[in-house]
């Protein structure tokens, strides 16, 4: 699972995050792997499984709390690939010939966001549901 | 993550091979395991290595995405070694009939047998390929 700080910037823009906060309190429990900064630990990410949030604030099930805005859904590839598949359909196949399609043009050389799946996913999905796209530092509207 | 039992029953019995590959054989914060209960077979995640599944109820691992793709990559996996394992997995997909796997896990466990094992699934076991 990527936990680099790219691939958490890439993870804390608008559209993901509001997915997972319209979501988590319906979800299964421990579905959302999330990070969180420690202040007294020089603001250094840690990473956990959220457990919980009770007014305003999280609990992961290492123990950690905090506040909710001090916290960060980093997408598993199943999770980008369900906000990505537009159709019914149940046959992964679908989703993936898109995919293909859209791998085939990234250009070369290969973007920074692409030494892990976690980052290609989530660029994939940024194109295709919201038609963005990373330019190194933000999603900028294509 | 496909919850699916169809999943943890692929899982099951790719243990055997997959055991024989390096992993630690500890637990982790975010597998997914599947346990069978009174109420039958349930699928948790582990929320901290501390608390590992009981092994009296044979928690099976079911692999997430990204730990079949850990096994097929180098350590330390850069850009060009992601790009290629994925025109490898494009590739098999297009010259295997995976009619019947029902989600990107399958089909990511399926390759990862096919590869490392030369197996293949039969619908209730990994069977052996045999050469043309």
């Amino acid at each position: 699972m990527d936990t680099t700080n790219l691939y958490i910037r890439m993870s804390d823009c608008p559209e993901i995050q509001a997915i997972w906060l319209s979501q988590f309190a319906i979800a299964e429990v421990y579905d959302y792997c999330v990070v969180y900064r420690d202040s007294q630990d020089d603001g250094k990410y840690h990473t956990g499984i959220f457990v919980e949030s009770p007014s305003n604030t999280f609990k992961t099930a290492n123990g950690a709390k905090g506040k909710m805005n001090d916290v960060i859904w980093i997408p598993r590839q199943g999770q980008l690939q369900k906000i990505a598949n537009t159709c019914d359909c149940t046959d992964p196949m679908c989703l993936h010939l898109d995919f293909h399609k859209w791998f085939i043009a990234i250009p070369n050389p290969a973007p920074d966001w692409t030494d892990t799946f976690e980052k290609i996913w989530l660029a994939f999905t940024m194109q295709r549901i919201y038609n963005k796209e990373w330019d190194g530092e933000k999603w900028q509207t294509i | 993550m496909d919850k699916t039992l169809v999943y943890a029953e692929m899982c099951s019995e790719a243990n055997e091979d997959l055991h024989t590959l390096e992993r630690s054989e500890k637990w982790e914060a975010g597998d997914f395991y599947c346990v069978t209960i009174s109420s039958g077979p349930i699928v948790l995640v582990l929320g901290d290595a501390e608390d590992e599944p009981y092994e009296m109820y044979h928690p099976i691992w079911m692999l997430r995405q990204d730990q079949l793709q850990d096994i097929m990559l180098p350590d330390e996996a850069v850009s060009i070694d992601i790009m290629q394992l994925l025109e490898k997995f494009f590739d098999w997909l297009n010259e295997t009939d995976n009619r019947g796997k029902r989600s990107m896990e399958q089909l990511w466990l399926a390759f990862v047998m096919n590869k490392k094992f030369n197996k293949d699934w039969n619908g209730e076991k990994w069977i052996l390929l045999t050469s043309t």
